[in-house]
């Protein structure tokens, strides 16, 4: 998927394949080339691809209490292969392994494992990409992978709040130069979410 | 050379922010309120990438387009199977099982 779309688009084949090693997060690097393939502004691509990725900050404070058993060169080159799947599977495995080094293993066992595969789909599917047809409408997939990535992240009331608001309101928002309207939609999403948070409100 | 500038820099920021709270709280928790807050993240920015997409493919609302049933069908597939590769040929199938009738 993101593989076809690369090639489908105005960005480099191979730039497009290095996003796979140099980002390693799909949907900011689903963002970056579809951005980047409308025209628009490098700020706002790069905005939106770290806002997309903020949910790492959040992953990176779940793990920070495992992390800091490891040797100093770990905590700093670990958090490189932090992907959404490293960090549920590293969640749900780690309080069962006995030691440090055991936790360190599985983690860098399971991220490289994960990086070269998504880096040769990625590669499988620019290739594919590049045989099929250039005016099949693959334009629809983008929004419906985000859609099957954000549906399992609605979990309760605030959550769907979150995603409702964040949607619509980047639609109302459409105006706003730059593509900016992405990144006020979200600012309001996530603040429906605060509203409605039953800790914040307790 | 610009599409390679911007995913350097978004790969470094991507690496900075998956090492931010590691190496910043080594020694202390997470704030409560952070945590709450990022949790939010996730929904409103993937929503935000998704929804015009599907109801405003063109800029503004457009609820005749085919993208809508497409994208209840992805919906309600995401829903019950939480399965990427089914949800993108459910909503595909659809809209350009649509696009063929009409």
């Amino acid at each position: 998927m993101l593989g076809a779309t690369i090639a489908a688009s105005s960005v480099p084949d191979l730039a497009g394949w290095a996003s796979s090693l140099l980002i390693f997060a799909g949907a900011a690097q689903l963002a970056t080339i579809d951005l980047l393939d409308t025209g628009a502004a490098v700020a706002v691509v790069i905005l939106t691809a770290l806002v997309i990725n903020l949910r790492h900050v959040m992953y990176s404070g779940g793990l920070a209490p495992w992390f800091r058993e490891q040797p100093p060169s770990f905590q700093v080159a670990g958090p490189y292969l932090l992907a959404d799947p490293v960090y549920s599977l590293a969640t749900l495995r780690f309080p069962s392994y006995p030691d440090a080094r055991t936790r360190r293993i599985y983690y860098l066992a399971l991220g490289t494992l994960l990086l070269l595969a998504w880096v040769t789909m990625t590669g499988a599917g620019i290739l594919l990409g590049n045989v099929l047809p250039d005016d099949l409408e693959l334009a629809v997939a983008v929004p419906l992978v985000f859609l099957a990535l954000v549906v399992p992240m609605v979990e309760d009331r605030p959550t769907l709040a979150a995603a409702i608001v964040g949607g619509l309101a980047t639609i109302a928002a459409d105006g706003l130069p730059l593509h900016l309207g992405l990144v006020a939609g979200s600012l309001a999403g996530v603040a429906a979410g605060l509203a409605l948070d039953p800790e914040l409100r307790s | 050379m610009i599409a390679w500038l911007v995913i350097g820099t978004i790969g470094l920021g991507t690496w900075a922010m998956r090492a931010s709270l590691i190496l910043l709280f080594r020694d202390a928790t997470v704030p409560d309120v952070v945590e709450r807050g990022f949790r939010y993240v996730g929904p409103a920015v993937l929503a935000a990438l998704s929804v015009p997409g599907l109801l405003a493919p063109g800029g503004s609302l457009d609820l005749t387009g085919l993208r809508i049933p497409a994208g209840i069908v992805a919906g309600l597939v995401a829903w019950r199977t939480e399965n990427l590769l089914l949800t993108l040929v459910a909503g595909l199938a659809v809209f350009f099982g649509l696009d063929a009738v009409f």
